[in-house]
């Protein structure tokens, strides 16, 4: 039997107490109880916020809605179908936000802030919460400014003002979005930001739409935030959300910003 | 935006969106099928907020554009009976028709402010009333070219002071004339 140096047991025993890390990752977890139509319910985060960001696994994250005695009811952003019941999830501690800023002109993003138009990462360093509460009455100022929209018969008939709500309503195939994107890009040299938000249409329509708002240089100050038919629901339900908070960004700056919603129809249903 | 199933605005969700915006834009497939584009129904369409949001220029002659559209609407309907109508009825229908005409935009061309103001100007004052309908079109793409080449002074007149100033209107009304007796030899 090899003799044992006592020299060398304590500097293997020292090398390996080095390498030891004392802090501890503490997170609250809980587990997912049910799963369907874009909804899971989840047991044991009991401390959780309302409208705060849970995270699943898969890298699919939810917002915390229903907040109940003994579970807590997340919408999914990702595909319900990569979740199973006894799941792990964890808490963010994050309230459901997305980046914002002068980064996003130009680009195509999701209701999340996510790039999906292939032109990389985009990095700014700042977030807005998905859920603000809007200004007080005092705080507002009345409709002082118009917003030219370029068409005759909405100019000179229905002016239409900066800090004015107007509703474009009419069938299928009437020109809705035509009206809106001749808006946009009118714009053009304004500065007025645009935003225009697509929910529940065919990734193709938007295709069109981005290649139009490209071909006029309109996108420069633009950015189009799409949740397509094919995206989840809950997807859908937000993307009104991010268009405003990002718009939000930009009053707060002191900027002018046109939202456009194509369509809340698709939203609501 | 909303979309709308046969034109139904009673429904559910169109209702209660109307009510939480400040106006609606309401599009009309007949209008679209018939060649008006932007359909836009101008009857029905309104805007709820205060005169703020329009410059100066416009509000001036835009009161003129409603007022003669509306009387247009009222009288197309009843000159469809074919009965004999007398002249100044005629001369009402014929601007009619060509306000409705200067309202027609081709999609992604949208119109400077003070272009607009020059045009609409022009067909309420009656520059336009012989000028057959298929030349409106080209009336229009001619009278800003001359204007953004002879008189840019107007134009940029009405984009900076965002008024429409008695000095400029003279101007106007001469170069108008001018430029429809010219036009109109273009014609035939």
């Amino acid at each position: 039997m090899a003799e044992v140096k006592s020299d060398e047991i304590s500097a293997i025993l020292r090398k390996q107490l080095s390498g030891f890390e004392t802090e501890v990752d503490v997170y609250e977890v809980g587990t997912v109880l049910y799963v369907g139509d874009g909804v899971a319910r989840v047991y044991g985060l009991a401390k959780c916020e309302a409208g705060e960001l849970i995270e699943f696994p898969n890298g699919v994250f939810g917002i915390a809605l229903n907040l109940e005695e003994d579970n807590v009811g997340c919408i999914l952003f990702g595909e319900s179908s990569l979740i199973k019941e006894g799941d792990q999830v964890k808490r963010t501690k994050r309230i459901a936000s997305m980046p914002v800023g002068e980064q996003m002109l130009g680009r195509v993003i999701n209701p999340l802030g996510q790039p999906i138009d292939g032109k990389g990462e985009i990095h700014t360093d700042k977030f807005l919460p998905l859920e603000r509460k809007a200004l007080g009455v005092i705080q507002r100022q009345p409709v002082k400014e118009p917003l030219q929209t370029g068409l005759k018969a909405i100019d000179a008939m229905i002016p239409i003002g900066r800090g004015q709500r107007e509703l474009i309503i009419g069938d299928r195939q009437t020109g809705k979005t035509a009206v809106a994107v001749d808006t946009i890009i009118n714009q053009k040299g304004k500065d007025v930001f645009c935003i225009y938000v697509a929910i529940g249409q065919k990734g193709s329509t938007v295709a069109q739409v981005v290649k139009s708002l490209e071909e006029a240089g309109a996108m420069e100050f633009t950015t189009v935030i799409v949740a397509t038919a094919s995206d989840p629901a809950p997807l859908q339900y937000i993307a009104p959300f991010s268009g405003a908070t990002l718009g939000e960004y930009f009053r707060d700056s002191g900027r002018h910003a046109l939202v456009v919603y194509d369509d809340l129809s698709k939203q609501a249903a | 935006m909303i979309e709308t199933q046969e034109g139904d605005v009673s429904a559910y969700i169109p209702t209660n969106v109307i009510s939480i915006t400040d106006g609606q834009i309401y599009l009309e497939p007949n209008l679209f099928n018939a060649g008006v584009r932007p359909a836009i129904n101008v009857g029905i369409s309104v805007s709820r907020v205060g005169g703020n949001a329009q410059i100066k220029a416009m509000k001036k002659i835009a009161g003129t554009l409603r007022l003669e559209l509306a009387q247009f609407r009222e009288l197309e309907a009843f000159a469809k009976f074919g009965s004999d109508l007398d002249k100044a009825t005629q001369a009402q229908l014929r601007r009619g028709e060509r306000l409705v005409e200067i309202l027609k935009q081709k999609q992604y061309s949208p119109m400077a402010i003070e272009n607009q103001v020059m045009i609409i100007y022009s067909a309420t004052k009656g520059y336009m009333d012989e000028i057959p309908i298929p030349h409106i079109q080209r009336y229009q793409n001619d009278l800003l070219q001359e204007v953004e080449n002879m008189h840019p002074a107007i134009l940029q007149s009405i984009r900076e002071t965002k008024d429409l100033v008695k000095e400029n209107t003279d101007k106007m009304d001469e170069i108008l004339k001018s430029f429809t007796e010219r036009f109109k030899s273009t014609i035939n």
